[in-house]
């Protein structure tokens, strides 16, 4: 049998013989991509009563997510950076684990790019800067290009002391908000410490 | 008198013979045809035989078609596939085999079926956005033909895909099909928010090795 259902949990899983083909032909991760796809779909469907479900969001699942960003945000404003950081990101990893695929996706987008703003500043600012900067990447993955999105990025490069990454990133934004006073200012700094690191100064 | 009936005879000898059925006779008057145009001989031949030259010549043709036909699906089949593997595709025919044996969920099929739909749209969505690039770089010599016409076959097959799932939907699930469309469809991008949110840790990881940078077990760097 090359594949395993449970039927208490009604999920699937791969046999070790097939785990062990697929990862001889390299295929494994596309698989277990897949199947994971699979089972995440069966639980959300299994779950609604209604068989012509429509992508509409569930409104507890938006009240938990709310509930949980919210009060990171208000221990932001009694300065607790950590908690509040700790808080955002749980309402981020609520929202990707509880969100169903089907529910839409335009909701979805907006939710998690507001939250994820939000956590990257605060990554930033307890310096948690390799946080900063894959979250910044998945902003500008899924086609956030603004120009604080760019600030954001070169500084956590800046800060990483990775300076050619963080100048091609201050171009990149300079070629596209070439008023941008902020981008400017650091392409200052990123060149100041260039020059030092190349032991030019 | 000699000159009427000479006039008569050959008139004689023309009537006589030009009309007779032969297009060789038109040059008559002059002797020397005569003789040959005696020779021709009309073949009867039967009414089958122009049947017979019709039937080999269409049968002939269906066979070349069909041959050529057989010929280029080989060949398209025979050229590897634009997308190197097809998973959903084959997890969804593997749980519907499996459901003729087993007690699976029905929903779990249904569930399969929209992974399989999604993913039919993600290709056409890919397909579509390297299309005028793969299109320019055709044009300019820059690919060949066999790698055009595996993108012209990849694009039929994923259309044929898509349209194999929606009947499928149908089978399954009576009147479902509509919204199967935009479930799929939301699917397929949430399912692509999805990914890129679970590459950052690995991501990070890469970023740690590559940079050689010191953490703290909080994330920050060491000093």
């Amino acid at each position: 049998m090359s594949l395993l259902y449970n039927e208490n949990s009604k999920k699937l899983s791969l046999p070790e013989e097939r785990i062990e083909a697929a990862k001889a032909a390299g295929s494994l991760e596309a698989l277990e991509i897949n199947l994971e796809q699979v089972n995440k779909l069966a639980a959300g469907i299994i779950g609604e009563s209604n068989p012509n479900f429509t992508p509409q969001p569930n409104d507890e699942r938006s009240k938990m997510i709310k509930s949980m960003f919210e009060s990171g945000l208000a221990q932001l404003k009694q300065q607790k950076l950590v908690e509040a950081l700790k808080n955002i990101t749980l309402a981020v990893e609520l929202a990707q684990r509880s969100r169903m695929p089907y529910e839409a996706f335009a909701i979805q987008l907006q939710e998690i790019q507001f939250m994820m703003r939000h956590k990257i500043d605060l990554s930033l600012l307890t310096g948690r800067f390799l946080d900063a900067l894959q979250d910044i990447e998945f902003l500008m993955n899924t086609g956030m290009a603004q120009s604080d999105v760019f600030i954001r990025k070169a500084d956590a490069l800046l800060k990483l002391r990775q300076y050619q990454d963080a100048a091609v990133c201050c171009e990149r934004g300079l070629s596209l908000f070439p008023n941008e006073t902020k981008l400017k200012a650091l392409m200052h700094e990123i060149k100041r410490n260039l020059a030092e690191f190349n032991g030019e100064n | 008198m000699d000159s009427n009936s000479t006039f008569e005879g050959d008139f004689h000898g023309f009537n006589g013979t030009s009309f007779n059925g032969t297009y060789g006779n038109s040059t008559n008057g002059n002797g020397t045809f005569t003789g040959a145009e005696d020779k021709v001989e009309t073949i009867p031949i039967s009414f089958y035989t122009p049947v017979l030259y019709a039937v080999i010549l269409v049968v002939s043709l269906v066979l070349f078609s069909r041959h050529y036909k057989q010929q280029r699906l080989r060949q398209l089949a025979e050229q590897p596939d634009i997308f190197d593997e097809h998973d959903a595709e084959e997890l969804y025919r593997e749980i519907k085999e499996m459901s003729q044996t087993q007690k699976v969920h029905e929903k779990v099929l249904k569930a399969a079926l929209l992974n399989r739909g999604a993913e039919a749209i993600r290709r056409t969505l890919k397909l579509k956005e390297l299309g005028p690039q793969i299109e320019l770089m055709y044009k300019s010599g820059t690919i060949g033909e066999d790698y055009w016409e595996r993108f012209k076959a990849e694009t039929k097959v994923v259309e044929a895909e898509f349209r194999d799932s929606i009947q499928e939907a149908e089978a399954l699930q009576p009147g479902w099909p509509k919204l199967f469309a935009t479930l799929c469809q939301e699917i397929c991008f949430n399912q692509a928010l999805s990914r890129r949110y679970h590459s950052i840790l690995a991501r990070k990881e890469v970023c740690i090795k590559e940079w050689d940078l010191q953490l703290n077990s909080d994330g920050t760097l060491k000093k």
